[in-house]
């Protein structure tokens, strides 16, 4: 029995042995259009003509191949479609990769200007998306690694000539003339210049101009050497260790292909059979796996994300109780009412939304400058303080300051995806959520302001279209255009400003002598009157822009990513045959966990249809003000304030106060690693080394300091008043959570067990829980904890489960849910009650407190709000 | 240029090719894990439950 020819491919040794064999079997003929592609693209290289081309495309790069011949060009459409390839089963291919084409271009850069060939190549660096860019496919799968290797010298000896260890530097030497000769290419003139490169024959004293036409002398002779012979040779070099590695796993069983492809192995798979696994046994004439899986499709992702708004379509389809669909429903979300953890958001950013624009409609001249509405993931710098508070506390409505506080105080950290910490800046976490929309309407709004007021604007009227077009671009692409009648608007209405007026600061008058008085002031900016014109013109668009656009904007901004999330699910699935592990979902999913999820893990996997294999531990430690904890723990490591305003007066005191503003503004951090670790952070895992420590404050000193300051603070911010959330129910909007922490007073390991306990997971399938921003330490009567709240108990009777809910205490709590949730569950309250799941419910004996119920007994935790 | 065999018809892609309807079917089976999942907090919650069929069922008319 003859065998086949993968197997007498395999046992070959050198190339042209390999191309022998596969001549004799007919089997080449498959390849001539990639190997005609390779030698088009080396050949013009060659000719001086650089074949890849780099060029700006938006905010990103595209690459392009240029000087390839009408029938490459056609292979090159046909084989290097990612699309087609992944419709071939190769979901293994990235999809978009860094990627350095340079080389491809060497030649050509060398015959036009030596001297900067290299780093000329090196700026052809360029992260490319694979779909829809075969130029880019190919380049990474098929030129890059032909032109790596047969420039191998040159690379040797370019900039980072130094980089290698002597072994590592003789290993790359040797496995360039093994190349070379396995390649044909060790004709006496590529020997002789190689022998003049290769280290030890006095490279490094080669005056500079030496050493450019040494390079080109190598170029030279492979241009005389590279041909056809020589790309076919390369195929048969890159497929040998494809081909060995298939044998090598081949048993009593061919091997699947998920088995035989490893990363390295997966361009040459690309590059020459299309990422077709059935075409490389074609070739190699070997039967498919039993076990193989060639997936052609991926699924269209299913979403759970806005389902409450079908219950009643639904409860009539299935001829249910519109309540028990209801039911249903929250049980899905895993919480107690049926808007999802999006829906939720939602709701705030549109009363975020409604509090911008009013603050920006109102702001007038006279009063103090416009707070900036898109606190970033840091903190401001104070004048008297180290850290202050972000602008948007001081006007924004507190319901509205509770709720982004409720919402995107908890955060997902893949490393730890098992817990749901504290996020660092919950409000940095809601501006992100938003999208540009936010912050384009923000700047321009102070944009207007210091434009007028003074003292500077980062751009003049005339310049800000200019200045805002990355902005504008942004938003056209997400569908929610901004008029550009706004830029004209503005720059008309300058003429009806008032002229600019210098503003001075530090005017100081002496008295130089008799009659004489000297002045002197330093330059402030300039101010100009008519600040309302402008604010009134960007008021009108930003409102006709929210009618037409602003449910776009928030809708395009969980959309979009949460599709590509259970996108990515799938192609993990059909990469690896299984999910993605609880880490790797994390890493996928963390940006939009923490966007719209509160960093809960389980309720992003069941937004995308997904069974979530863990229940995410909750703990919270950190202190809602992270601006007063930071500067409190500043204090306590001995910090005396020196900005850098005074720094001229104490330069040691202002050095040492910022090594200590640095430490301090860490805190947050260290809390956020505690609440993942269930201990203090160790100096490595806090990454102490990257800091500047003063002699005064090692890390055992700041690590307690830290943890000090936390333990005294709270955990939730005050909650709204009653009056508020009233006025906001009527308007439809009522805040979604407002609960408190656990008792400032609690011990922090006592606070810790506390806050745990309300988390820990059964290992079973999760009972209806609190959302996660409802679950967290405790809340107080006005918290949504769960729709049934336990009747009072004695605590004399622990095992006694609080009773099931009844109408009255339904009725009697009505804030304590959504209106839809409400509605739809206030009569199954009374004919079903459900079971109360953990949580903090009225004491049974003192009414005016809250008492932890672990879900079988009242326990000895009690809290005063 | 030469095409590549893609897929042969009859027997081996019927064996190891998984196209739309097949990935689908297999996303619907995961699916179906999760709210088997959920499915067992919410019979635990109510005295009276709907079947799972009727759960499923229920859950799928409500996707987006």
């Amino acid at each position: 029995m003859t065998d086949s020819l993968g197997r007498r491919l395999a046992a070959t040794t050198d190339a042209e042995e390999w191309l022998a064999v596969e001549d004799e079997a007919g089997a080449g003929k498959r390849f001539a259009a990639v190997d005609g592609l390779l030698a088009a693209v080396t050949s013009a290289a060659f000719a001086g003509k650089p074949p890849v081309r780099v060029t700006a495309a938006g905010a990103t790069r595209a690459l392009t191949l240029r000087h390839v011949p009408a029938s490459a060009r056609a292979a090159l459409k046909e084989g290097f479609d990612l699309a087609t390839q992944q419709a071939a089963g190769a979901w293994w291919l990235p999809e978009s990769a860094p990627i350095k084409p340079g080389t491809v271009n060497l030649p050509a850069y060398y015959a036009i200007e030596p001297r900067w060939a290299m780093n000329t190549a090196a700026t052809d660096a360029v992260r490319v998306e694979f779909g829809g860019s075969p130029d880019a496919l190919a380049s990474w799968a098929l030129l890059i690694p032909f032109a790596n290797a047969l420039y191998a010298p040159l690379i040797l000896r370019g900039p980072d000539a130094g980089a290698l260890e002597p072994a590592a530097r003789d290993a790359s030497w040797a496995a360039v003339d093994a190349l070379y000769t396995a390649l044909g290419l060790a004709s006496e003139n590529v020997r002789s210049t190689l022998t003049r490169m290769r280290p030890g024959n006095g490279w490094s004293q080669l005056p500079t101009a030496e050493q450019i036409a040494t390079k080109v002398a190598l170029l030279d002779a492979l241009r005389q050497v590279v041909g056809r012979q020589t790309v076919r040779r390369w195929r048969a070099e890159v497929l040998r260790p494809l081909v060995r590695r298939y044998y090598a796993k081949a048993n009593k069983d061919a091997p699947t292909a998920r088995v035989v492809l490893t990363k390295a192995l997966q361009p040459a798979t690309a590059a020459y059979f299309g990422g077709n696994w059935l075409a490389l046994l074609d070739y190699l004439g070997e039967a498919v796996a039993a076990s193989e899986e060639i997936t052609t499709a991926l699924p269209e992702p299913r979403l759970y994300v806005q389902a409450s708004a079908k219950v009643e379509q639904v409860a009539a389809e299935k001829n249910l109780p519109v309540a028990e669909v209801a039911k249903i429903l929250a049980s899905y979300l895993g919480t107690d009412e049926i808007r999802s953890p999006i829906q939720r958001r939602l709701d705030v950013l549109r009363r975020y939304w409604a509090a911008f624009d009013t603050v920006h409609a109102r702001q007038a001249s006279g009063t103090p400058a416009p707070p900036d509405l898109t606190p970033g993931r840091g903190f401001d710098i104070g004048k008297d303080v180290p850290f202050t508070r972000p602008d948007l506390e001081r006007v924004l409505p507190p319901a509205v300051l509770a709720d982004i506080e409720a919402l995107w105080n908890g955060a997902c950290v893949p490393r730890y995806p098992d817990r749901i910490v504290s996020a660092l800046f919950p409000q940095a976490e809601m501006v992100a959520a938003f999208g540009p929309a936010l912050t384009f309407w923000n700047n321009i709004a102070l944009t207007c302001w210091f434009y007028c007021e003074g003292p500077y604007s980062r751009t003049d009227i005339d310049g800000a279209a200019e200045f805002y077009s990355r902005g504008v671009k942004a938003l056209a692409a997400a569908d929610t255009p901004v008029d550009p009648q706004l830029f004209a608007d503005l720059r008309a209405a300058q003429q009806r400003l008032g002229p600019p007026q210098e503003l001075w600061a530090d005017r100081r008058v002496l008295e130089a002598g008799p009659g004489v008085s000297i002045t002197m002031s330093m330059g402030g900016g300039v101010r100009r009157d008519g600040f309302e014109i402008l604010r009134d013109i960007v008021t009108t668009h930003r409102r006709a822009w929210a009618v037409q656009n602003l449910e776009t904007a928030l809708n395009r901004a969980w959309e979009e990513p949460l599709r590509e999330l259970a996108r990515q699910v799938n192609l993990a699935v059909a990469r690896r045959g299984k999910l993605p592990t609880l880490k790797q979902f994390a890493t996928l999913g963390a940006p939009v966990a923490n966007a719209w999820f509160g960093g809960d893990l389980a309720a992003l996997y069941a937004a995308v249809g997904e069974r979530a294999p863990v229940e995410q531990t909750r703990v919270q430690l950190m202190p809602y003000d992270r601006a007063a904890f930071c500067n409190q723990v500043f204090t306590d490591l001995g910090g005396r304030y020196v900005p850098n305003g005074r720094a001229v007066e104490d330069i040691e005191g202002n050095r040492l106060s910022w090594d200590l503003r640095r430490l301090a503004a860490e805190a947050p951090r260290f809390v956020q690693l505690e609440e993942a670790l269930d201990r203090p952070p160790t100096p490595e895992e806090f990454g102490a080394a990257r800091l500047t420590w003063p002699t005064t404050v090692p890390f055992n000193r700041y690590a307690a300091a830290v943890r000090q300051v936390r333990a005294g603070l709270d955990t939730v911010r005050q909650t709204a008043t009653t009056t508020e959330q009233a006025a906001s129910r009527v308007a439809g909007t009522e805040p979604t959570i407002t609960s408190v922490g656990p008792p400032a007073s609690a011990s922090p390991p006592a606070r810790m067990a506390l806050l745990g306990r309300s988390w820990e997971s059964t290992g079973q399938a999760a009972p209806a829980r609190p959302a996660p921003e409802q679950r967290p330490t405790s809340a107080p009567p006005s918290t949504p904890a769960t729709a049934a709240q336990p009747a009072p108990a004695p605590p004399g009777q622990p095992s006694t489960p609080p009773p099931a809910v009844s109408p009255d205490a339904d009725t009697a709590a009505p804030e304590r849910r959504s209106g839809v949730l409400g509605r739809l569950l206030g009569r199954r309250q009374a004919s079903a009650p459900a079971a109360p799941g953990a949580g903090w419910y009225p004491d049974p004996h003192v009414p005016a407190q809250l008492r932890w119920w672990d879900g079988a007994a009242w326990t000895e935790h009690i809290h005063r709000p | 240029m030469d095409a590549f065999v893609l897929f042969e018809r009859g027997e081996i892609a019927s064996r190891v090719v998984y196209d739309a309807d097949r990935v689908e079917t297999r996303r619907a089976e995961r699916e179906r894990e999760a709210l088997a999942a959920r499915y067992a907090a919410y019979a635990a919650s109510t005295a009276d439950p709907v079947t799972f069929e009727q759960y499923v069922e229920v859950m799928r008319g409500m996707r987006d």
